[in-house]
């Protein structure tokens, strides 16, 4: 006995008594839905895995053993007495099986009616409908049930036996021998099993005639289904009953096997003409039944040598088949999981192996970039496409590489170091498998051989320097200008300066497309900072024993990667926070007549220029009036202002410094640590953050982000004979003002501008310079509006320059103290540019 | 090939399976008086016997195997 | 047969034992390196810890199906190897749940060897070799 049917014996006998006990538990909670998926799976197990040997009498019994419990699993019938009797029979008799196994290694073939009988009571409990479906026989007018009683069946029609095979019957019967009357009615859907009836009928053992003959009337031609079987068996046959019980056994409820009373076969008529015919001519039409297994027989190994040569083969290609199909169904689902990623992922693996499969590198890196491409557009039409086009090579390949055999282990013409070289590709595809083959077969040109793959991972240093170097070029290409005009004003060469200039501008246009390049390769999908998302709200969430459900959407939104990865911490603080004090517990859920599970949408978006992400959760919202008493409280805002803001500007004051709102620390959000953390990362890459929050709905906060940090677009501004650059995204508008528009109120300086009052200061105070302010020749002071922290203020300066894009450095060493700058860029000529910090000087 | 469709004649080879069967429905459609050549059949799938009995198509020769050639005689003669 | 120096490793995930043993026996003959779980949650516990190369997995197992298992893995940030689920329905809308679940594909029980070879072969990148 093989290891494998050991353990197939010891596991459904474990199984059984499991079954039994458990049927024996319903008897006392009947309704136990733990109890009915226990049996199903259990009995569902003990029908796999009866399955994977060749006992049809154990599978059929245990399948619809399993169809039953299915039905009561679902609710369509419910638990009886009789329905588990009828069960525990099933289960005594498969033990009975297991038994003959054991001491044969096979099953009695007499069993097979005992287990048709079986899997017939066991169906006769379901409703009429399932057992239509479940049953495969068609007959299910005419009684399934195998009897060996001739006198209950009714009388098979002998009469259709030509004379002469009637006159050799009964010749036999005489002799001593039993004959047996078989009628096979196949299933009409069994061509799809596989099973071709008229090559079992032909094959039946002692077999002295036999015909086919149609069970309902014949369709006209045109309206024939040539894959449903409408015909029916009738044999005659010499062999004994088992080994007729044996040939059919896979399909016992399909034949009907009656033994032939000689009585049947006497003639009425002319029974001594045809009687005496017999010893004259012998049945020439009919031949005996071995001899017509002799033909078959002769056949086959003709068959069969063919089929295992090719066998492997064919069975690669309908894997292969199968595998594609299953992909394109994968890449082709609507629904958008939040496993979907992973489920690309899957796809692209398995896209690729198929590809080195059939040893296509090029298709291999062909998949590389249509599954890149696929990540990061969030759409699965590259990987779809690519399937569609390389379908038919990928089978076609399949076909024609060669077995293990036939591989070539060296090559003394094509050694495995050489690559094919253009225009002898093809003298060499028939030596050097499996590389050069691709030439022939996809007609590709020979170059793109030796592509590699299309995708490649680069250390982010190497991405690092030629970001500095390209801040590099832009400042050395700033020095061009300069140059020019100094070519006229100093050497007076207006030709020459016109011609830097002109060049100039080409080089311009190159460095811009060059950084926008590296920009892209910089680029990366949120999807990074999202994917850890499913696996902490469900840890939070549990912990904290709230039932909330994560929606991720736009995870394909690109960013620089600097900006995602300083995304991180911000958007983990946010989403602690929205679990921790946002979402409710399910009973206070319930109690507001809100559904028990909470949900938590992490939202990405490009708007412009800029990323947005949005965390809204549907927990219980800020209420203003807490947030503007605590601000109170905590000497935040002063009596006016706790009258005047609203509630929206109320609940933004979550992010000022010092102010956490709930009570209690909780382990989960940190200690102390309010959002103004959050505030202050966003604002370091230049982002901004705000809430909206309804009381008992929900809170919405909002991430605005620049796609990238690189490249800052700055106003050079001139102030004390210094130039300082503010960045455009601080700058709302730039106006000259009559010096006699300014007026003082409260000892700060204003000026009404669109009917608006706008507060001004000086540049030079702001940074401690004592000169004041420069007017022009037409005594209008420079103002530059800037926005900071959504107040408009106005910068006296002594004059604006040009708006230049620059590659902001950080300040470095004891610089980086100084709150004022955000950071420095180098210039054209140069000089060191300072950047102001807006938020921070005013 | 298992089925080899002459002009007006359709020679069955060795054995023929069942995917043969829809495409022998078709051709028997487009041509009504064709002959069918059984001589070097061994074996045809139950699927292309049953469009042999619905189209009845004239029998140029019989099969060679005399075990086939006598289940086919039975199922393509009686009650034409 | 030739292949590279690192064997591939199988992860039979199946709640009976016959079965993970035929599984098994198909798949080592063939040279592969194979491990199993009774489960999805010990599915999920092998895998997060040392990456397969390909899953062959049950859908009805107690604690967690194999749905759920393909899910929760699918959701993790990793190489994500091909999965072929075993089932015994043979119904299309279970093979479609298969697919939304992060199946790679769909094979009816019992598998037949060369076929379960064929395809393990396929999808491990190197049938032909």
């Amino acid at each position: 006995m093989t290891p494998l049917l050991e353990q197939f014996l010891s596991e459904s006998r474990e199984f059984s008594q499991g079954i039994g006990e458990k049927l024996m538990q319903m008897e006392d909670a009947p309704s136990d839905q733990g109890l009915i998926n226990e049996l199903f799976r259990l009995v569902h197990t003990l029908k796999g895995n009866s399955g994977l040997f060749t006992f049809p009498e154990m599978t059929r019994v245990l399948h619809a053993g399993e169809d039953l419990l299915g039905l009561v699993r679902n609710g369509q019938i419910a638990y009886s007495r009789e329905l588990a009797d009828c069960l525990l029979d099933a289960i005594d008799f498969v033990m009975v099986l297991c038994a003959d196994i054991e001491a044969t290694e096979q099953i009695d073939a007499s069993r097979a009616q005992d287990s048709a009988r079986m899997a017939e009571s066991l169906r006769a409990l379901m409703p009429a409908a399932q057992t239509a479906r479940s049953v495969s026989a068609a007959n299910s007018s005419k009684p399934a049930t195998i009897t060996q009683d001739a006198h209950s069946a009714e009388l098979p029609p002998l009469a259709e036996l030509p004379k002469a095979t009637r006159i050799e019957a009964l010749h036999q019967c005489h002799q001593g021998e039993t004959l047996h009357w078989i009628c096979y009615t196949p299933a009409s859907d069994c061509f799809f099993q596989g099973d071709d009836p008229l090559f079992s009928a032909r094959q039946t053992p002692g077999l002295l005639w036999g015909s086919a003959k149609p069970t309902e009337p014949l369709p006209p031609l045109a309206e024939l289904d040539t894959y449903r079987c409408v015909l029916e068996f009738h044999l005659l046959s010499a062999a004994p009953r088992e080994e007729l019980d044996e040939h059919f056994r896979y399909v016992p409820d399909q034949v009907r096997i009656v033994q032939v009373n000689p009585g049947w076969l006497s003639l009425s008529e002319d029974s001594s003409e045809d009687s005496s015919a017999v010893s004259a001519q012998p049945v020439p039409a009919v031949p005996e039944g071995a001899a017509g297994e002799a033909n078959l027989i002769s056949a086959a190994p003709l068959k069969a040598a063919a089929k295992a040569s090719i066998e492997d083969c064919a069975e690669q290609v309908a894997a292969l088949e199968s595998i594609l199909s299953a992909q394109r169904q994968i890449l082709m689902l609507d629904d958008r999981p939040d496993w979907g990623v992973g489920r690309l992922k899957a796809a692209g693996s398995v896209l690729l192996n198929l590809a080195n499969s059939a040893g296509d590198r090029v298709a291999a890196s062909e998949v590389e970039a249509a599954l890149a491409e696929c990540l990061a557009t969030g759409q699965n039409s590259m990987l779809l496409l690519w399937l569609e086009a390389s379908k038919e090579h990928l089978i076609a390949s399949c076909v024609a590489q060669p077995g293990p055999s036939a591989y070539p282990a060296s090559n003394p013409a094509a050694g495995p170091s050489k690559e094919p070289k253009e225009g002898a590709a093809e003298a060499e595809a028939s030596l050097a498998k499996p590389a050069a083959d691709e030439g022939i077969k996809f007609g590709r040109r020979a170059e793109d051989h030796v592509t590699g793959p299309r995708s490649l991972k680069v250390d982010q240093a190497k991405i690092d320097r030629l970001m500095n170097l390209i801040g590099e070029l832009v400042v050395s290409k700033n020095a061009l200008p300069y140059l020019a005009q100094r070519a006229e004003t100093h050497y007076g060469v207006r030709e020459l300066s016109r011609e830097i200039k002109g060049e100039y501008s080409v080089i311009n246009r190159i460095a811009d497309e060059m950084q926008d390049a590296i920009m892209q390769v910089r680029m990366m999908a949120v999807s990074f900072v999202f994917q850890r998302f499913p696996r902490l709200v469900r840890d939070i969430s549990r912990k904290l024993g709230k039932d909330v459900q994560l929606v991720l959407e736009g995870e394909q939104t690109e960013a620089d990667k600097n900006i995602i990865e300083s995304l991180a911490d911000p958007l983990i603080h946010i989403v602690r926070n929205s679990l921790d004090h946002g979402l409710e517990t399910p009973e206070v859920r319930r109690a507001c007549g809100k559904r028990e599970t909470g949900t938590l949408t992490i939202r990405a978006a490009q708007e412009a220029d800029r990323v947005v992400i949005e965390i809204t959760d549907d927990g219980k919202g800020i209420d203003p009036a807490v947030i503007k008493r605590k601000a109170y409280e905590k000497g935040l805002i002063d009596e006016a202002a706790l009258e005047r803001i609203d509630d929206r500007e109320a609940v933004n004051l979550i992010f000022a410094a010092g102010l956490s709102t709930s009570e209690v620390v909780s382990d989960l959000s940190g200690r102390g640590v309010g959002m103004d953390v959050v505030r202050s990362a966003v604002q370091k890459i230049n982002g901004t953050v705000v809430i909206e929050s309804k009381l008992g709905t929900g809170t919405t906060i909002r991430i605005s982000l620049p796609l990238s940090m690189a490249v800052t677009q700055v106003m050079i501004v001139e102030s004390d004979g210094q130039l300082f650059g503010v960045p455009m995204d601080n700058v709302v508008e730039t106006v000259r003002v009559p010096r006699s528009d300014l007026r003082a109120i409260k000892q700060s300086l204003t000026v009404v501008l669109r009917g608006r009052i706008v507060p001004l200061k000086a540049l030079n105070t702001l940074l401690g310079i004592s000169a004041s302010p420069r007017v022009n020749s037409d005594d209008e002071l420079a103002v530059l509006l800037v926005q900071a922290g959504g107040e408009v203020l106005g910068l006296l300066v002594d004059g604006f320059k040009e708006t230049i894009g620059l590659i902001q450095k950080p300040l470095a060493g004891f610089l980086s103290g100084l709150s004022a700058y955000s950071g420095s860029a180098l210039m054209g000529d140069g000089s060191v540019l300072m950047i102001l910090n807006i938020r921070e000087i005013v | 090939m298992p089925i080899e469709f002459k002009r007006n004649s359709a020679v069955f080879h060795d054995v023929v399976s069942v995917e043969e069967a829809e495409k022998l429905l078709e051709w028997l459609q487009r041509k009504p008086a064709a002959k069918v050549d059984l001589t070097r059949c061994n074996h045809l799938h139950t699927a292309n016997l049953q469009v042999l009995m619905t189209a009845r198509p004239g029998i140029s020769h019989w099969p060679e195997n005399s075990e086939l050639r006598a289940w086919l005689e039975t199922a393509l003669n009686s009650e034409a | 047969m030739k292949r590279g120096l690192v064997v591939k490793r199988i992860l039979i995930v199946d709640d009976a034992a016959t079965v993970r043993m035929y599984h098994r026996g198909i798949l080592e003959s063939a040279g592969y390196t194979v491990d199993e779980a009774l489960n999805g949650i010990e599915a999920l516990e092998k895998a997060l810890e040392t990456p397969f190369d390909l899953l062959l997995v049950d859908i009805n197992m107690p604690r967690l199906d194999g749905f759920g298992f393909l899910k929760e893995l699918r959701r993790q940030p990793m190489p994500q190897p091909p999965a072929i689920m075993v089932s015994t329905e043979a119904e299309a809308r279970d093979e479609v749940a298969a697919y939304r679940a992060g199946a790679s594909c769909y094979l009816l029980k019992p598998v037949r060897p060369s076929q379960l070879l064929a395809h393990a072969r396929l999808m491990l990148g190197e049938a032909n070799k």
